[in-house]
């Protein structure tokens, strides 16, 4: 079931700015475990599950995507193009891609030949401006087709590897968004008595715009952001987050600490494996909205390890998506039997 | 018919970021006979009203232009200062600066050593006065102090300094001398300190709490000859900000202003902006967000002396922004 939904939710593109789009599968699948639906002025995607008493617990993790968009259409019918969110442009070569204009028109990015590419520009990086996209129209067919402005989208399939781990672009951050759906399912079988939020926040890749709007219109008591951490692979830190080991909980200034202690007592209680990173500065999550939202809420975040983030091949372990999803269920029917006052109390 | 001892007027008065007060103090003369109702917010916002009954509206040009502040000053009377918004040390030697009173410097560089970057620390203002008695009794820290150099016009485009965003008050004023007769709760907001971060944008947006907002303010060309990769050029009607770093346009409100621009024959053009940002972009993530556009004035030599942009893409600015009042 997870894996259905991730790899139905990852088949659609959901470029920031652009999530209003495609939001018929989000609610196709949110919709049985939850009570009602709402959306904040920015697109963001807020799915209730209502409670028995006041408190609002706010899971966040974001559903845009970092994409592309058309900026100019040059002579021969090729197309310049900006990054929406951040891209390494050695990702994009050998792409093929969408263009979302007036009709879709599929086109490829490519680069000239090594035969004739030298030494000394073979040891520079492509730089974004550098790169364009050829759909095989002429200019004058293109220009009926497509405007400035149009966004462009990444043409992978998700993919299953060995055992349990899963290759797709947009990972980052839809495993959250699946992990968010683990939760609403297993709530259904435990009690909760807090009122549970989960949004698909819109334009986090942008600057976390979606998690601002919709935390303000929210107004929770506490705050669990999710997103994806950088798994390790060969050529990463040694000490880097493994794949099926587990959530990734975050300390730092951003994280209220007694709150993020609870998660890791819940997790040890009930045996649900998890590992640590230290963030004393920035988190570069919705966390960075959320902090602020108003009077302030206390939050944790919990990263899901992902390998490869920000290309079309985003892997990870569908084990940790499905035991994050749980562990934040048991999380918070531990908080709704606890004093929340006492725990958010410093 | 472009009213240029209007436009002339603002781009001469004295407004960096935070010291807004005698543009303030112009607009609203100028403006006072034609909103419902006119305030002034904690920042120093100067907000005219048009009452109705529909959906809020909100407008926004900000009033402030980029300067320098006196950081110290010396025992022989020469002034060290800091950037009051995004300047290059690099074009700043050589310009005359003027103060709110009048007073006028120019910037003049240290000798570099070979290799030595030229950073606004090099860099220092000459009061042109050996008197310290006047330098002390004129000059202090704190002071700002902002580009001098003249109005001038050809037919159709115009030369002059804080076009940035004078431009951009002007077209609201415009509007709003021109606004339509319309439901709509209208309200057009002149801000402060847009150019140190979009500080005054960030309060009327989260004190009006619009339905729509649409910022006008000015954005780069890719006409000149060195200049940046880009579709925008003068003369090719009002530009209708699809992105940049502070805003993806919403897609209704693209649809919106793309529809009201055809319909009314207004000429346009779209612009994607690979840096920068404008007001749309703290009111558009204000409260549970606004859906939010920017119409721009193509400019030529932003944040320079000598901005350039067209008259007549100003025309095309002031038609769209009315026909937006009325939607």
């Amino acid at each position: 079931m997870l894996k259905e939904f991730l790899f139905d939710v990852c088949s659609n593109h959901f470029i920031s700015g652009f999530e209003y789009i495609k939001g018929d599968t989000l609610i196709k699948y949110f919709q049985p475990y939850t009570d009602s639906f709402e959306k904040d002025k920015l697109g963001s995607y807020i799915f209730k599950k209502s409670g028995i008493n006041d408190k609002k617990i706010m899971l966040a993790a974001h559903i845009d995507e970092i994409g592309l968009m058309i900026t100019r259409i040059l002579d021969g019918g090729f197309l310049s193009f900006t990054t929406v969110g951040g891209f390494n442009p050695a990702t994009l070569v050998g792409q093929e891609v969408t263009i979302h204009g007036r009709e879709k028109v599929y086109g490829v990015i490519g680069i000239k030949p090594p035969h004739v590419t030298s030494e000394e520009e073979r040891k520079k990086n492509h730089k974004i401006k550098d790169l364009f996209i050829d759909t095989g129209y002429s200019k004058e067919e293109l220009e009926k087709l497509v405007k400035i402005g149009d966004i462009i989208s990444l043409n992978r399939d998700p993919l299953s590897l060995q055992g349990s781990l899963i290759s797709a672009k947009a990972f980052d951050d839809r495993a959250c968004v699946a992990v968010m759906l683990e939760t609403a399912k297993e709530l259904n079988k435990i009690s909760h008595k807090s009122n549970v939020y989960f949004t698909a926040t819109a334009q986090e890749e942008t600057g976390t715009r979606g998690a601002k709007t919709s935390s303000y219109k929210i107004n929770p008591d506490i705050g669990i952001v999710l997103d994806v951490g950088f798994g390790k692979t060969p050529d990463m830190p040694s000490d880097s987050p493994e794949l099926g080991k587990g959530p990734i909980l975050a300390y730092g200034g951003r994280l209220n600490p007694k709150l993020t202690r609870k998660f890791a007592q819940v997790c040890k209680k009930y045996n649900y494996p998890i590992q640590h990173e230290a963030m004393p500065a920035k988190t570069g999550t919705d966390t960075e909205a959320l902090q602020v939202s108003r009077e302030g809420i206390p939050c944790i975040l919990l990263s899901i390890p992902l390998r490869y983030m920000h290309t079309s091949v985003e892997t990870i372990d569908l084990h940790d998506v499905e035991i994050t999803g749980k562990a934040i269920a048991r999380f918070i029917n531990e908080l709704d039997n606890s004093d929340l006052e006492e725990i958010l109390c410093f | 018919m472009f009213n240029s001892e209007l436009m002339k007027r603002l781009s001469d008065c004295f407004g960096p970021s935070g010291r807004e007060k005698m543009i303030r103090e112009l607009i609203m003369d100028e403006i006072k006979d034609f909103a419902d109702e006119i305030t002034i917010d904690p920042l120093g916002n100067l907000i005219a009203r048009k009452k109705g009954k529909g959906k809020k509206i909100l407008f926004s040009a900000h009033m402030d232009q980029i300067g320098l502040m006196v950081t110290h000053v010396d025992e022989k009377g020469f002034l060290r200062f800091a950037n009051v918004g995004g300047l290059n040390a690099k074009e700043l030697q050589g310009l005359r600066m003027v103060f709110a009173d009048g007073h006028e410097g120019v910037i003049c560089c240290e000798e570099l050593k070979e290799n030595e970057k030229l950073t606004t620390s090099k860099l220092f203002l000459d009061v042109a006065s050996c008197d310290k008695e006047f330098i002390k009794e004129n000059f202090r820290l704190g002071d700002m102090c902002v580009f001098k150099s003249d109005y001038y016009e050809t037919d159709d485009c115009v030369i002059c300094k804080a076009a940035d965003d004078r431009v951009g008050c002007y077209i609201l004023i415009e509007a709003l001398k021109n606004h339509p007769s319309t439901d709509n709760d209208v309200y057009y907001v002149f801000s402060v300190q847009e150019e140190v971060g979009c500080r005054g944008a960030k309060t009327a947006g989260y004190s009006i709490d619009p339905d729509l907002a649409v910022a006008v303010d000015v954005t780069a060309t890719g006409d000149s000859p060195d200049g940046i990769k880009m579709d925008v050029k003068l003369g090719g009607g009002a530009a209708i900000k699809l992105k940049d770093n502070s805003l993806i346009t919403h897609p209704h409100v693209k649809d919106l202003l793309t529809d009201l621009a055809e319909k009314n024959k207004i000429r346009y053009q779209y612009e994607i902006l690979e840096f920068g940002g404008t007001d749309a972009g703290p009111i558009h993530t204000s409260r549970e967000g606004v859906p939010s556009g920017v119409i721009s004035i193509p400019t030529r030599n932003l944040h320079t002396s000598g901005e350039i942009f067209n008259k007549n893409d100003v025309e095309e600015c002031i038609k769209l922004l009315i026909a937006t009042a009325g939607e």
